[in-house]
Parts: C-alpha cells; structure tokens; sequence
C-alpha cells in the first residue's frame, strides 16, 4: 500500500483530456492541480522513463516479479489532469486526489501485485477489500483517493460524543457499550448534492491474488449495512455497527478509554472517506467546483500547475472554531483572513521558470495594507548598488507611519473577540496606539530598507596553534589563516536620526564601539566579522566592507545599477534577487572544501539569476512573481529540474 | 556520565561547522618511578569565528547547538567522573571560549591507572573506537602502547553525511610521551624522538586514525 500511496503522490505531482475537475465539489476549499498534457509537451514519455525519478519508480514498483518498463503501464493517463483538493466541514477534514486512468486493466494489475488485496467491484465503482486506509475507489476512466482526518472539537461535542459511543477527554463516560449502534455519515457531506444518485450495493470480487477468509478475521469488524441507495437528500444513509473486540469485560479506565475513543473516531474517518470517495467519483458536472466563478477564473491553460485557495477565513474557521486553542486563545484569525484567497500559477517555460500568485484580501485588509505599503524605496539607496560586485539583495517597503496605525486595527479584529480578554486586549491596544508617536517613530526609520549582498571577501584571521621545544614542550602561538566572508551592506532611511545618533553615543561611551574614518564599528573578539556603521544623508548605513564604508564617507562610491533592477527595487513593496553566477564567481568553493562531492560547484555554474517581487496592491490584489531563470544549455525548466533531482540525488 | 560526553558536544559544534577542524593532543609525562601527569587538550582555535557564529544559534539542522552552560557542564561531569576514579588526582580542567581550547589534566599513581579509565570509557560507547592500553615496566625501564584498530570506526564515519565527513579533513590527534631519561630506542615508523631524547611525538591525521592506516602502537626503550 506505501509503495502505491508513493506513487500516487508522484504521478499527482507529475499526471496528466480528460476534465476530472469535474469530481471536486463546488465547495471544495483548496485545488491544486497538474496538468500532465503541458508538462508532456515538455519532455517526452520517454525521457521521463529513462529520467532519474522515472527509472526509480519503475525500479521500485518492478520488485517482487514484476516488470514495468514505462510509467504508462500503470494505467495513469499522464497527458491529463490530476488533482489534489481539500474539503473541509465541522466533522471531519478530506485530503483528496483524483487521478485520471487510461487504462484501468492495468493499475487493477498493478493494485492487486501491490496489495495482494482482492478488489471489490460495487455496481462499477471498485475499491480493494480488506483495510482500505486511505479510501481508494475508482471507475473505468477515474481513481480517487480520500484520506479523512476527523475534527477534535467535533467529537468533544457532548450530544456527538454520545451519539457515536465516544469518551470526550473531559468527563467520564461510564456507561456506554463499545457496540455502538448505527453511525450516521455527517450530515455535512449529504449537504451538497441537489440530486439523488443511485448506486446498487452489489458486491462482486472480481480478482483475487490470493485466497482471502474473512470468517478468519477476528481483530475488528466492520459491517456496513448500507441502504439500496445513496439518498443525498435522506440524512440517514448508511448505518454502520462496529464490533470491539475487547469484550464486556472491558476495564474502562482512562487510557483504555481514549485509546477505544481514537479506534472508534479512526473508524469513522474510514467509513466517511470511502463514502466521500464514492461521491466524488459518481459527482455529476452540475455539483462541481467548475460552476465556481472564482476557481475557473484562476484556470490558466499554459500553466503546468495551479493552486487556488478559495478562502484562508473559511479555512481558519474550519479549523480552529471551536477548538481548544481558540477556546484557550480566542483569536479570531477566521475573521481577519474573511474573504482572503490565492490562486498560485506555475509556468516552466524554455528559459524560466516562474510562480505566479495573487492574494486577493478583503476590503478592510487591503485598506489597511494600501496604507501599510505606500511608501517607496528611498532613491538615494540606489547611489550605494554596485552591480558588478552584487550577489544579490532584498529591498523591503512599508510606512512605518501607517504600520503602526494600521496594524493594531488588525490586531483587534483578531483578539478583541477573546472569550475571556478579549475587552482588555481591546484597550491594551488602544492604549498601545495612544502612547505610541507613530508620527515620531516613524521619523526615526520611514520603513524602507534595502539590503545588498555585495561581494565575497577572504580576510585574514588569528587561530592558536602550537610550536615544540626540544623536549616536545609546545607553547602556544598565533598562527593567521583566510576566511571567506560575505560583505553586506545594509540601507535604511531616517529622517530624524537623533534618537539613533544617541544610542550611538551611548555604545561609543560605553567602549562597545570604535569611531575612526568617519564611521562607526563594532566588533567581538571571537567573530572575525566586524560590523561598521554610520549615518549620513538620511540615510543609515550598516555593512561589514571596510573599503565600502570609506567610499560612502569619501562619496567616492563607484554606484551601477541597470534600469531592470531599479525598477524591481523601486517599484514594487518587496523585491529579492540573487545571481548564481555572480555567487559562483566568487566564492572560492575549493579553497573552502565545502564541495567534496563537486554538486554545489556544478549547480553554481549552470544556474542563472532568481528574483522575486511583490507588487504594490492593486485594488484587493497582491500580486507576487518569482522567477528562476534556465541554463541556454537546458532544453526546459521541466528537464532542468529532472537534472538537477539526478545530480544531486546521486 | 560519560567522560566522552564533553567531546561530544565540542564535536557536535564542528558538525555544524561544516568545514571546521580540530587538533587533540594527548600528552603523558612519565616518571621513573611509574608516576605521572596526562592532558588531554582539543584545540578548535582555527575554527573559532564559524563557532562562535553557530553557537548563537539554539539549533541548526535540527540538531540542539551546545551553550557555553552545556559544555562547562560536561566538563565539571569529567573532572568530577576523574576525581572518582582510582590512583587519579589533581585534576584540573581549563577552557577557553574565545579560542575554543579545552583541556582537561591529571596525575596519575600508575600508568595502570589510566588503563582502567580507558577501558570504563570504552565500555560506556555504543561504538567501539579503538584500543589503547599503556605499559611500563619501571625496572627495565620499557614503555608500550598497545593500539587496536576497530573498523567500526570507518563504519561509522561511512555513515556521517558528505559534507559532515568534512570536519575531519584536517583534524589530527597528537600524541607525546615525556620521561625523565632519555630514549634509547623507539620503535614506531610515525614517530619522532626529540632532540633532548627525552620525548617521543607523534602526530596522526584523523583520516589516518579513521582507515587504520595511523597506528599508536609504540615501544620505547629508555636508558638505565
């Protein structure tokens, strides 16, 4: 079962035109979703085959007599889609994945070798006898795997506890028989069908590796006694008894208790995800998450994969309402994120690869943000940038003004609601804004900054050794050695610096800092990384290159910087950049012996530069982008990824 | 306790290191008479700045980083574990943070006495590491080391991660036995007398002592 589960997750990760979208119900909360047919156009069934990861799956699932020579004799239709989502209630959370078959004779072949499990055909819908954790059902042409986790808070509900037998960690429940009677499925998952679809439960085994007496199976059984149909509109459908095996002499002490608790609630998330497996596969179109304006809106047809999150406070109410942290903590993150989604885009592409996202907020939050990121990167920053030498960098932007004026409002909406302080953090942070001079603060530093690794350098420093008279006496001298370090410069504005101006003072009369050459450094003893700053035009700065910090101090500094960067740095609220080649360059890989194995030096020198930004909000939008770009010497991001998983992995 | 307890945790810091290497010295004095002193010194001055940034961190890759507070622990646990044991006294300890340099000293009634230390030591590891026993026989005035090579050694350094195994790239272990006569002959190829002929040193990479290619073994005859 573990070797099909793996392979599940890499064909999920890797599948796949036929529309299996259409058996994610319309209220599923997360999807992601990878498109075989884009990434086959990437490279070829039979270079996926010979590819590292490809002769690993084949090599793994070929054990035991079998032999596959191609990921496609398993039956997947790898030029379709496949998708992975999650749907959530108040009972019980569902992991799913819906992987479309090509040919179904050939993962009932595959299902049967790795399982030695019979298969159980159930009037078209095939699942495997026996365990059968995760829930595994599929039809001729779709396979789906649910994996069900049920909710904590659920079953603490004292008429749910008593209604499935189940002891709550919070009170004895004496009296109740491990023979529990019928458990109805959650009412949650009956809820989002409109239309009544019948399936004849009519067992029929059609396959068997290997004699199978299940008059011998005596640990735990489980009958599902199941009405002649599935009544979507009836909440009672399926009743099912659950026998223990621990007898009427049971000892109901604590442990043994919850340990019956955990069994009876692992029982229930097994029976609710093969009914929820069963649904999805018989789901008719009209039920889908395709009548879901926002999920079909974030389909893109060039890219290889997308994810998309309908709503982040959805999910956090999902999860936390009623739970013991909120009940402990009662922050009401549910609130905050209402009305927050994302949908990600992944595109590889023949020179990049490149991960889209937009996070969309609520009106209340992107107000809040709009203010929060209105500021700019300081022009004067870009006199500083030397591009020649940079490795990379991260320019960040907010107003620190608005920060503190709009993030307490924030704060409220989540721990104002507390149960139980929720009034007192209300007015502490009330009383946190009145005291606090956002106007002041903000004075001191405005909220941008920009941080460059500009360059590698080898430095001189002491080490202790030994030297040997001629009775082999040693005394200790001090020998020098070089280290390589990175040289860092560190931007950020000021428009009134006297508050840092004393703190400075402050250090330098204290004797933790020196003052020579127009500027500051603080240095510890073990640490060959002095680090030295100083503040000059509005601007403080903080580095450790001494030859950068005399040029800053002279207004000598060589500045270079392309039209490309200064628009990433100045344009959006948050950018990031790092050249490989540049990193390659100069770090001196083996003088420092950190490459035995040659991989980093090899990844170095075939990479190309990676950027992410993030852009100012856009009405309710927050757009970010990341991008890596590929070697001239690579066909596609897809096989340069497959490379770099082979040069590593071996 | 275990008395290896303290390298472990100054090792554990050159795990983190990366590309970090140390420097143990092992040093017996020994009298005519069978009395003497050993120290055991691990110098990991050369990687001190990598140290000293690692040792700012709680944890790195998953594993806890060693404070200040838990080496000086595992060395008051030493001194206190020597201070038990049978014919060893004066024991000092000595470390120093800023350079990495940690020693630990005792004198010793009979060389016998640290034989026994070794073998408690060796008892207490999972793995075994190698044998040493030392011998002296003050009449005929001869002194042995007996050195086994264990190949679990190699096993388990085959098993350390690629850029793990680095730290041992350039660690060596030094050894150096002085006595108040002179040497008349040694017996050890890797070994070298002094000038004053009143000491023997030998300096073994780690690599060498991890391939079995390093051996301890030594026979010094003294002169009467």
């Amino acid at each position: 079962m573990k070797q099909l589960l793996c392979l599940l997750l890499c064909i999920s990760s890797y599948t796949f035109a036929q529309n299996t979208a259409s058996k994610i119900p319309s209220d599923a909360s997360i999807v992601a979703t990878i498109k075989g047919e884009n990434l086959l156009q990437l490279i070829s069934m039979e270079e996926l085959n010979n590819s590292f990861l490809g002769s690993e799956i084949l090599k793994e699932l070929s054990r035991g007599g079998n032999t596959y020579s191609s990921l496609e004799d398993f039956g997947f239709n790898l030029n379709a889609s496949a998708h992975y989502f999650m749907q959530v209630n108040d009972s019980i959370n569902y992991n799913a994945f819906v992987i479309p078959l090509k040919n179904v004779s050939q993962f009932e072949d595959l299902i049967t070798r790795s399982n030695k499990e019979e298969i159980v055909n159930q009037n078209g819908i095939k699942t495997i006898s026996g365990d059968n954790s995760p829930a595994i059902v599929w039809d001729n042409t779709t396979l789906v795997v649910v994996m069900g986790d049920t909710n904590y808070a659920y079953f603490e509900n004292e008429d749910v506890s008593e209604r499935y037998g189940i002891q709550t960690e919070n009170y004895g429940w004496p009296e109740t028989a491990y023979e529990v009677e019928a458990i109805p499925a959650p009412a949650a998952a009956y809820e989002e069908a409109d239309e009544d679809v019948e399936v004849e439960i009519e067992e029929t085994v059609i396959e068997s590796a290997e004699d199978y007496n299940y008059e011998d199976e005596e640990i735990e059984e489980t009958v599902i006694e199941s009405t002649e149909s599935y009544d979507y509109d009836e909440e009672e459908v399926e009743e099912t008894v659950i026998e223990s095996t621990e007898g009427e002499d049971y000892n109901y002490d604590y442990y043994d208790n919850l340990n019956s608790s955990y069994t009876l609630k692992r029982e229930l998330a097994k029976q609710w995800s093969m009914l929820k497996a069963k649904q999805i596969l018989m789901q008719p179109e009209s039920n889908s998450i395709l009548n879901n304006k926002s999920y079909v809106k974030s389909l893109d047809n060039k890219a290889e994969a997308t994810l998309w999150v309908n709503d982040f406070g959805q999910l956090y109410a999902s999860f936390l309402s009623n739970s013991y942290y909120n009940n402990m903590l009662g922050m009401d993150l549910a609130s905050m994120y209402a009305n927050n989604g994302l949908t990600a885009k992944l595109f590889m592409e023949d020179d990049k690869m490149m991960l889209n996202t937009t996070y969309t907020m609520s009106d209340e939050m992107a107000s809040s943000y709009k203010k929060m990121t209105s500021r700019k990167l300081n022009k004067k920053f870009l006199n500083y940038v030397n591009e020649d030498r940079m490795i990379g960098y991260l320019s960040y932007s907010v107003d620190t003004k608005a920060t503190l004026e709009e993030y307490p409002k924030l704060m409220k909406s989540i721990y104002g609601s507390m149960p139980y302080y929720g009034e007192e953090a209300s007015l502490g942070i009330d009383l946190f804004s009145l005291l606090l001079d956002e106007e002041a603060v903000a004075k001191v530093l405005k909220g941008d900054m920009l941080f460059l690794l500009s360059g590698i350098s080898q430095q001189e420093v002491t080490y202790t050794s030994y030297e040997y008279n001629d009775d082999y006496e040693y005394i200790e001298v001090e020998k020098t050695k070089t280290e390589t370090l990175p040289d860092f410069l560190l931007m950020a504005s000021t428009e009134d610096p006297s508050m840092l101006t004393k703190l400075i003072n402050y250090t330098r009369n204290k004797e933790m800092v020196t003052f020579q050459n127009g500027y500051y450094t603080f240095k510890t003893p073990q640490s060959p990384l002095a680090v030295h700053f100083m503040i000059k035009d509005g601007i403080v700065f903080l580095g450790t290159s001494d030859l950068e910090m005399r040029k800053i101090v002279s207004g000598n500094f060589n500045a270079k910087v392309s039209s490309t960067h200064k628009k990433m740095m100045l344009n959006n609220s948050y950018s990031f950049f790092i050249s490989a080649k540049q990193l390659a360059s100069q770090l001196p890989i083996k003088e420092m012996g950190i490459d035995r194995s040659g991989k980093l030096e090899w990844f170095l020198n075939t990479s190309e530069d990676a950027y992410m930004k993030a852009s100012k909000i856009k009405g309710n939008t927050l757009e970010t982008e990341l991008v890596v770009n590929i070697p001239s010497t690579e066909e596609n991001a897809l096989k340069y990824m497959f490379n770099i998983i082979e040069t590593f992995a071996k | 306790m275990k008395l290896s307890n303290s390298l472990k945790a100054c090792l554990l810091l050159l795990f983190f290191g990366l590309t970090s290497c140390f420097e143990i010295i092992e040093e017996i004095d020994l009298k005519s008479d069978g009395t003497g002193t050993m120290t055991f010194t691990l110098n990991m001055s050369k990687s001190k700045s990598k140290l000293a940034s690692i040792m700012l961190l709680d944890s790195i890759n998953g594993y806890k980083v060693p404070s200040r507070a838990d080496i000086q622990k595992s060395l008051d646990q030493m001194v206190s574990e020597l201070n038990k044991a049978e014919g060893l006294t004066n024991i000092k300890k000595t470390a120093d943070y800023d350079n990495f340099i940690f020693s630990v000293k005792c004198d010793f009634k009979s060389i016998e006495n640290i034989n026994k230390l070794t073998n408690k030591v060796a008892g207490e590891q999972k793995h075994n590491t190698g044998l040493n026993a030392y011998f002296f026989d003050k009449n005929n005035g001869s002194f042995k080391r007996k050195y086994t090579y264990s190949s679990d050694v190699k096993k388990q350094y085959n098993k350390l991660k690629s850029e793990n195994k680095k730290v041992f790239d350039d660690a060596s272990y030094t050894v150096i036995y002085r006595f108040d006569k002179e040497v008349e002959s040694q017996n050890n190829k890797q070994a070298k007398v002094s000038n004053s002929k009143k000491a023997v040193m030998q300096r073994v990479s780690a690599l060498d002592i991890i391939n079995g290619t390093g051996n301890f073994s030594t026979q010094i005859t003294l002169q009467k």
